[in-house]
């Protein structure tokens, strides 16, 4: 089975939040409750382009106890592969499509005594459920969100009017920055730390953490990676019997839904292990781009995670 | 957050002491443990639910029901205790000679 | 159809007995003449009209009676019933879970009447008719875990899930096949399971972990599980062991038609939305070997599974003394003939007799 059970939805609000970010608000066709979730949830919205079937994951934004709509914020990426530009440019109010029931990668941890939150630009959407959800249990939360500038800091007013005192906002082109050190330093026991942004921010927040003995298990991040764009390869599909080629900028797994053929998927980033697929064979270099896959399996060149990851060579035989 | 704990000493205080500090907050991966002193397991009898400290041999006497149990190699952090379990249960009386643990 | 409610008992005098309409629905475990573990998941989507499968929560003739034996167990032992203090989201999403999932399916014997957070349920049989505010643990007599659970049959583990790792943080388990709730919670899926044997070698928990914690809110998933018990005795409890233990002994070949029971748990997986956590289901089913051997093709098979069963697996399910006396009973309804596959048993397909 594909992804997670699917709800037809129409698209019922359209608000430009800023020059690259703009919310997307949705009611179900049938008029009935949406599935409550858990913050931090995303969902993989369909949008039909054509020929092409586009499958984008997003946080759910909205409050999870609203079972009369879910909303999503997207981030206009020009130099992407074109999906957060097909709901900015080509989406309208009336639309059908579909989305995924809430699928959960990056939930609270119910025993934290503390959930301290760090966000980068559109990472912000996950934290924005999860302190609705925090609030109504007298959860303790603290936020530290970073924009690029007053224009583009999505929510900000928002947050900082409803929480003066839980929420810090700093701006990159004030110069001000994140002191991650001096914030992780004292924390009290028991404290998690949650953290979704570009992978850069991620990856420094991480590191700073694990240096002043933060344990794993306190840390929680989310990335979407997109499907980078590469060289298109060839590949053959053993147990469906289909040879299929990979374009630049379509990714393995879209290529393989793009033939017919069901291939499992979840959330479509590298990161939930779902669609990892058996190699058969083959006679080149993979490209590895997944969070999933130990080491020695990426070595070892007998799996691949096709949402994400692409090959270089002569010869690639999957089981699929 | 940060913090991180050492705990040496017999198996049974290691238990505890590893069992309260997560109850404050200190993820377990920040613990390291190192054992001291008596080998003896500290017991809990899963019928009366009491804990039998410095166990050595199995079978062995509940201290606080009397029913002879045998040591299981069954481990609850939470109660920083093996389960002992009533080993004559099928049959009554028949109690086998006990031996010692870590021998 | 209506469901006659029995009025029985699950031990001191035992007068559990399924009826024939039980008989024909029990979920017989074995689809082909031996038994190996399997991971062996399907969907928890229905099944075949009037099957066990059919329903999200099966309810039966034996709901009152094991309902009330639930009760005796908790007021004897109240730590058969647990919840660490994160999980009582999970247990509003339970509570919500088996409520709709109850009131839609059988609509004659449950209501739910919903206003934003102020609930009315009714349950028929029970009598039950309680306005409570949800979310709000205040406005009910128990924790909604236990308040639920108390009216459901089956066992239920609530499980978190962190760490990429399923930790057994709350549960109602007064039917338990031999293994104990308070000393098992907040332990992983690989410590609680450290005791069966063979499985870890075969990598099955390992496969079985990553399935579970892929399983989505609308996607439940099921499988069977299987032990043997003297007597109709639901709460063979590690807690009572030294009580009931003995019954095994009590078999004679008299006697073993009737006291022998299968006992196979329906296991389903549900994702709970709130909490993300998942809860686990664990629904017996007892049916007496005589009640088995009503029905020819199981009598063969079950026969054919107990004998070439490893001796590790018939040791670690607790019957291997008195597998010889089984094996004994049971080869009486072995004729040799090919039994067909799967768990259904196909009496058209029987030969006519005579």
């Amino acid at each position: 089975m594909s992804g997670a059970e699917k709800i037809n939805v129409k698209v019922t609000n359209i608000v430009k939040l800023n020059d690259l970010v703009t919310r997307f608000e949705f009611k179900r066709t049938d008029g009935g409750l949406f599935p409550t979730f858990s913050g931090g949830a995303h969902t993989v919205i369909e949008l039909k382009d054509g020929d092409l079937t586009r499958r984008n994951p997003y946080s759910l934004m909205s409050d999870p106890m609203d079972q009369d709509g879910y909303s999503i914020s997207v981030r206009r990426d020009d130099e992407g592969r074109g999906g957060s530009l097909f709901l900015h440019n080509n989406i309208k109010i009336g639309d059908d499509v579909v989305l995924s029931h809430p699928v959960n990668l990056f939930s609270l941890d119910l025993r934290a005594k503390k959930h301290l939150m760090i966000a980068g630009g559109i990472g912000i959407t996950p934290f924005l459920a999860q302190i609705k959800q925090l609030d109504r249990s007298h959860g303790n939360w603290e936020l530290h969100y970073s924009v690029r500038n007053q224009s583009l800091g999505t929510y900000v007013d928002d947050l900082k009017t409803m929480h003066p005192n839980d929420v810090n906002i700093y701006y990159d082109d004030e110069k001000n920055f994140i002191d991650i050190v001096n914030l992780l330093d004292g924390q009290p026991l028991g404290t998690h730390l949650y953290i979704c942004g570009p992978k850069g921010m991620i990856d420094w927040v991480v590191g700073e953490a694990s240096n002043l003995g933060w344990p794993v298990e306190a840390i929680h991040y989310e990335e979407f990676l997109a499907p980078q764009p590469g060289k298109p390869f060839q590949v053959k599909l053993s147990a469906s019997d289909k040879v299929v080629n990979v374009g630049e900028s379509e990714s393995l797994l879209e290529a393989i839904e793009r033939e017919g053929v069901d291939a499992p998927y979840l959330c479509r980033g590298g990161a939930c292990g779902q669609c990892e697929t058996s190699v058969i064979e083959a006679d080149g270099e993979f490209i590895h781009r997944d969070h999933w896959l130990e080491d020695e399996d990426k070595i070892s060149g007998k799996k691949i995670m096709p949402c994400v990851s692409r090959f270089d060579g002569k010869t690639l035989v999957l089981d699929r | 957050m940060g913090l991180q704990v050492c705990l040496t000493g017999t198996e049974g205080l290691i238990g505890q002491a590893l069992r309260d500090a997560i109850a404050a907050g200190i993820p377990h991966t920040s613990i390291q443990t190192e054992h001291r002193g008596a080998l003896g397991r500290r017991m809990q009898c899963v019928h009366c639910k009491g804990i039998t400290e410095d166990v050595i041999l199995d079978p062995f006497v509940c201290s606080h029901c009397g029913l002879n149990l045998f040591v299981r190699d069954h481990y609850s952090r939470r109660l920083a205790a093996f389960q002992g379990v009533c080993i004559d249960a099928e049959d009554p009386g028949n109690i086998p000679e006990s031996v010692e643990l870590y021998k | 159809m209506t469901i006659q409610f029995k009025d029985e008992t699950f031990r001191n005098d035992y007068t559990f007995k399924n009826s024939e309409w039980a008989i024909k629905r029990f979920p017989f475990p074995f689809h082909e003449d031996s038994y190996m573990y399997s991971v062996n998941m399907e969907q928890h989507k229905g099944g075949p009209e009037g099957s066990i499968y059919e329903k999200r929560f099966d309810v039966d003739e034996h709901y009152l009676g094991e309902m009330r034996d639930r009760a005796e167990v908790l007021i004897e032992d109240p730590l058969r019933c647990q919840s660490l203090p994160h999980m009582t989201l999970a247990g509003w999403d339970l509570l919500e879970l088996i409520m709709v999932s109850k009131s839609e399916d059988y609509p004659d014997l449950f209501e739910l009447h919903r206003k934003g957070n102020n609930w009315r349920w009714v349950n028929k049989p029970m009598q039950i008719d309680d306005s409570f505010t949800f979310l709000d643990d205040a406005t009910l007599p128990y924790g909604p875990m236990e308040y639920i659970t108390r009216q459901t049959q089956g066992d239920f583990v609530i499980l978190d899930q962190r760490e990429n790792n399923l930790w057994m943080d709350a549960g109602m388990v007064t039917t338990q096949a031999d293994w104990s709730l308070d000393f098992d919670i907040g332990m992983n899926f690989f410590e609680w399971h450290a005791p069966v044997p063979k499985a870890h070698e075969m990598g099955i928990f390992t496969r079985a972990l990553k399935f579970l914690l892929n399983i989505q809110q609308g996607a439940p998933a099921r499988r069977l599980n299987w032990t043997m018990t003297v007597n109709p005795l639901l709460d063979t409890s590690p807690e009572n062991y030294h009580k009931w233990g003995v019954q095994k002994a009590s078999i004679t070949p008299k006697n073993i038609g009737d006291k022998q029971h299968l006992r196979v748990e329906l296991q389903t997986f549900f994702r709970l939305p709130r909490s993300n956590a998942l809860v686990f289901p664990i629904r017996c089913y007892l049916a007496s070997f005589n009640d088995l051997m009503t029905v020819p093709k199981w009598g063969r098979r079950l026969h054919r599974v107990i004998r070439d069963l490893p001796e590790e697996l018939a040791t670690y399910k607790g019957f291997i003394d008195n597998r010889p006396m089984m094996l004994d009973f049971l080869k009486k309804y072995d004729d040799g003939k090919p039994t067909s596959d799967g768990i259904w048993p196909d009496l058209d397909k029987e030969p006519s007799r005579g």
